[in-house]
């Protein structure tokens, strides 16, 4: 399928807006300033994801969000990332754990998926005066195969395609790399997109 | 008078945060903590909070029916949900189900002592 040059405008503005309110509330968490950028956006065919995701250790959290549009978010954040993430988290609340990762620091990772995946979908609603209800979040700490694989499983018969919003977060001269994969019901999102 | 909170969240780190938060207001003293549901319900019998900070999703029972059965308890404690945005559905029930206001992550001090205060006023 192909996406003309207006609708992926108009998907670029979504994912502006939906980094914005990411990076609003997790300011609001974090109590500092963050920012948080779209870099770059890629279309690509469910078959071809793990291959775009690579087999490198990652943090994963998914949702399902229902209502216009409707689909999968997946937040994907490099192991280093992660790490950088509790430390700004959990400062003050526990000691680091080395480069390993425990309990509360996956807590915390958990939480901030949570943010920032219901953060990106409520920026949609906000931006296309839509209710879009999400589920609540989920955590997997594993190769980037073992994390994509099996919700391509559960939904690769509904679904062909893959938006992949490569993102970085910036916090307190931090660089946070992490990619949100969204897999939505396309005829969905295109009636979205033709609202804005 | 001092405040006596209940937290229920089954994430360590939200639990630990909002603890935190409240520890460094005055007024406010964490009396408990509880990872689901049932160990909400058995806290609130054995602790009888002032308030309760409760989590809708959390395994084995959740926020919602866990509120219920405070709520038919009887007692005098009010509840405030901690929900996240785009969760409006559950928050319909959870009102329902007799919750007394809510707060939506992500948490600051000053909304969290706002929705304390909302719910004891």
């Amino acid at each position: 399928m192909r996406i003309d040059l207006n609708k992926l405008m108009k998907l670029n503005k979504m994912a502006k807006e939906g980094a914005q309110n990411v990076a609003y509330n997790l300011s609001q968490m974090l109590g500092i300033d963050v920012e948080m950028k779209v870099a770059k956006i890629e279309f690509v065919d469910l078959s071809d994801v793990p291959d775009v995701i690579g087999d490198r250790e990652v943090i994963g959290v998914y949702l399902t969000f229902q209502g216009l549009p409707s689909g999968f978010l997946v937040v994907l954040f490099p192991t280093k990332s992660a790490k950088k993430i509790t430390n700004l988290l959990l400062q003050g609340i526990e000691e680091s754990n080395g480069d390993g990762f425990s309990e509360m620091d996956l807590s915390a990772i958990s939480e901030v998926g949570n943010i920032i995946t219901s953060s990106f979908i409520d920026g949609w609603a906000n931006l296309l005066n839509s209710e879009i209800n999400i589920s609540t979040p989920q955590t997997v700490h594993d190769m980037g195969s073992a994390v994509i694989d099996p919700i391509l499983i559960q939904i690769a018969q509904q679904y062909d395609n893959a938006f992949l919003f490569n993102s970085y977060i910036k916090a307190k001269n931090e660089d946070i790399n992490c990619e949100l994969l969204v897999i939505p019901e396309l005829e969905k999102l295109m009636e979205a997109i033709d609202r804005l | 008078m001092v405040v006596k909170i209940l937290v229920v969240d089954d994430s360590q780190f939200m639990r630990k945060l909002l603890t935190r938060i409240l520890e460094s207001q005055p007024g406010y003293t964490i009396v408990g903590e509880a990872e689901n549901g049932v160990e909400a319900v058995e806290k609130a019998k054995q602790l009888n909070p002032d308030v309760i900070m409760m989590d809708i999703v959390m395994p084995i029972k959740d926020g919602i029916k866990a509120t219920a059965e405070i709520k038919g308890l009887g007692g005098q404690t009010k509840v405030v949900m901690c929900t996240s945005v785009g969760q409006e559905e559950k928050m319909k029930q959870a009102i329902m189900a007799g919750a007394d206001g809510y707060i939506t992550k992500p948490f600051q001090g000053p909304k969290v002592v706002e929705a304390i205060q909302g719910v004891l006023n």
